[in-house]
Formats: C-alpha cells, structure tokens, sequence
C-alpha cells in the first residue's frame, strides 16, 4: 500500500457504533484496516471513545468477583491496542498479515464477470465479507443493496459516479444507493468489501450470475 | 447550546488518571487496587447491558484490568483521560472475542433471554456523579437521537438492528447516530 492520506471515510456514525463494539466482524476489520491508514479518522474514534467511557462510566455498577494483585513479572507489552495511538500503516504485506492472515494469491478466487474475481472471506447472513480483484477499466455490474456495504480500497482505483476511491478510501453506501464501479484504467484494483445483506442487481446476468456466487 | 458542569465528574476522571499514572510510574499495587474497584463494577455493568452474560462480562472485565497493570506504561495522559483509555481497551477486547466466537444475538435481547433480568443496574451500586452527568448530556439531544446513542453504546445494537427495530431507513438513523454524536462531542470536550 504505497499510501496514503484517505480522502474518502466512513459517515461518523460508523466510528460510533465501531467504538460501542456494535458491528459484526466484516465491518469491524474494514474499520480497522482504514483507521490504520487514516489519522482523521483515528481522530474521530478517538471522540467517539471519549462518549463510549460516558456510557461506560454513567450506566451503574455490577459487583465484581474477587480482586487479585497481578504478579510483578507481567509488565508492560509492546503492542499498543489503541487505534487512536497508533501510527499510520503503509505496507500491504502488513495489512494483510494483520487483517486477512493469508497471501492474495492463496485466496479462492471465483471469475464474477469479465475482468472480475472474487473471494467470499465471510459470508454470516448479517456481516458478509468480499475480496474484489478486477482488471484495469473493468465495469462492475450495476447495482443496489439491502443494507449497509463499506469498501475498502486496497490496490489500484475506482470511480462511482464523479467521485474517485484510491488505496486506504472507503465507499460508504446504504440501501438507498445505486452505484455501478468502474475500475481505474491505470491498474488492477483490489478491494475488500462488507456487507449485510445480498446485493441488488439491475441487469438480468448479475441476477443469475449471483444465484451461484452467492453475492 | 447550554454548558454541562463538568466540574464533580472532572475530579473523578482526574483521581483515576492520577492512580493510572501512579501504576505507570511506580508499578503501585494499592493504587492498581482502588483503579479495579472504581472501573471493574462499571465496566461489568456496562458489558451486561450490551448483552454479556454475567461470566463472560466478569471475564472480559478483569481481562481488561489486567490489561491496565500490562499497558500502563503506554499510557499518555496528554491523549486521552484514563477512562477514555480504558474504555478502548475494553472495545477492543470485545471486538477481538467477537471475532474469535461470533455472537449470534447482541444488546438485552439475549441477557432477557438469558437470565430474565433488565437492568442490572438498578439492583447494583450506581455513581450517581457520573450517572447524572450521562443523564444530563442525553438530555441535551431531542429524544430520537439521544435513542439511537443509547441503542448503539448501551444495547451495542449495529446500524441495521436499530433500523430494524425503529422501522426507519439505514440513512435515517446513521444521520440520527451522526448528528446526536457531534453535539455530545461538543458537550464533552
């Protein structure tokens, strides 16, 4: 990932329910995997943090179970769990040991169309994840969704409409939007996207192409 | 827009900041001790209400607290106060289970399932400080967005299960989410 300063982020309200812990995995690893290339974003996290400990701090008190005093030899670990901390990553080979745990090209791809590849990494019926591959200038299917999807861009470009995704952005989209990507000329793209529910699709082959892959 | 008081629950926050640096500094175990007894109960309580069993709350509760004593060394009181550093540890200690295990139902629903208890908070010990303060803060929002905060950070609920259970649009409630987290952040800062 030679990158990168997103310019594209998840709505807010994303970091909201990301801190309060809400989403499921898909959505949560796509989080994850922009707050680690977006400073911004880690500052929106942040805030929303500060509201998740008034809740945590405001909402009562349940007992706990015994105390015990932690040994002396447990000290301090060198990782640091805090996204809000952290620095930016900017290598892919990291992003995909630390999010994916296996090599792009270990992945079980399936052909979706021309110029098209895709990988099922999660497919739970609320929190779906996809791995895209498509060639350089390839037209994805136009389409709508049942619910949520945010995409992650991870190599290479797309365009939705008038407005570019390069490497770290993410698309934000609801069941409200209509979208049909179209991939860079410059290169292959790959992307990582989540979703909740099954995508609509307007054109008579992707319906009958998703009834196999399951999109 | 009117001004919360901050001042009681600033005490509480620096009293626990001060103990968190006093582990960081010295590797004070009396101090390690009260910090588990003000955040433990709170954080128990906060991970029942989103759907935790009682065990699995204890759990994540002390794992996190150990957690306190391992990383307080990465603490930085000019980032954040102790709680909101606590309470990151304490999210990614959910996330990281939820990944592991999944969890087939989230928020009340399934600690009603579960136990036949609704709010364990009223038989517990509350902190009427910063109980009052979260109260006073939600009372600044009209009532559906301080709703849609409450459904996402007490219930745990994601963007479609609110919009599911509300009946609204998925736009609806993330500009509702949206919209009630900029004025609390207003209110907080």
């Amino acid at each position: 990932m030679s990158t990168t300063n997103a310019s594209k982020h998840p709505d807010s309200s994303w970091l909201v329910s990301y801190s309060a812990g809400g989403l499921g995995p898909s959505f949560s690893v796509i989080l994850q995997a922009h707050l680690a290339v977006c400073a911004r974003c880690r500052c929106t996290l942040k805030q929303a943090d500060v509201l998740g400990a008034e809740f945590m701090f405001g909402a009562g008190e349940v007992p706990v179970g015994s105390f015990s005093t932690p040994p002396h030899e447990i000290g301090v670990r060198a990782d640091e769990p805090i996204e809000w901390s952290r620095d930016t990553i900017t290598d892919l080979p990291q992003f995909f040991d630390q999010y994916i745990g296996t090599h792009l090209d270990c992945l079980n791809w399936m052909a979706a169309g021309k110029g098209l590849k895709v990988c099922k990494l999660s497919s739970q019926p609320d929190d779906r994840l996809w791995m895209l591959r498509a060639q350089p200038g390839t037209v994805l299917p136009r389409h709508s969704h049942s619910g949520s999807e945010l995409t992650l861009v991870l190599k290479g470009a797309y365009f939705c409409e008038d407005t570019i995704y390069g490497v770290g952005d993410i698309e934000d989209a609801t069941d409200e939007t209509l979208h049909q990507p179209m991939v860079s000329a410059e290169g292959e793209c790959i992307c990582i996207a989540a979703v909740d529910g099954p995508l609509r699709f307007t054109g008579l082959l992707p319906r009958l192409a998703q009834r196999f892959i399951g999109i | 827009m009117k001004e919360v008081s901050t001042d009681p629950n600033r005490a509480e926050t620096d009293h626990e900041t001060a103990l968190l640096l006093s582990i960081q500094k010295s590797r004070n175990q009396p101090a390690y001790e009260k910090l588990f007894q003000l955040m433990a109960p709170k954080i128990k309580s906060f991970l029942i209400h989103q759907g935790r069993s009682v065990d699995e709350a204890e759990n994540i509760a002390q794992d996190a607290m150990l957690a306190v004593w391992r990383k307080a060394g990465l603490f930085n009181p000019d980032k954040s106060s102790a709680r909101t550093w606590v309470y990151a540890i304490v999210r990614n200690r959910m996330i990281d289970l939820q990944r592991r295990a999944g969890r087939e139902m989230r928020g009340k629903d399934k600690y009603r399932h579960e136990s036949g208890v609704e709010d364990v908070s009223n038989g517990g010990v509350t902190d009427a400080t910063s109980r009052d303060r979260l109260q006073r803060l939600l009372a600044e929002l009209p009532e559906e967005q301080a709703t849609t905060l409450v459904m996402s950070y007490v219930e745990g609920k994601s963007h479609k299960e609110i919009a599911d259970e509300v009946g609204l649009p998925l736009g609806t409630v993330k500009s509702r989410i949206r919209i009630g987290f900029q004025r609390l952040q207003e209110l907080v800062a």
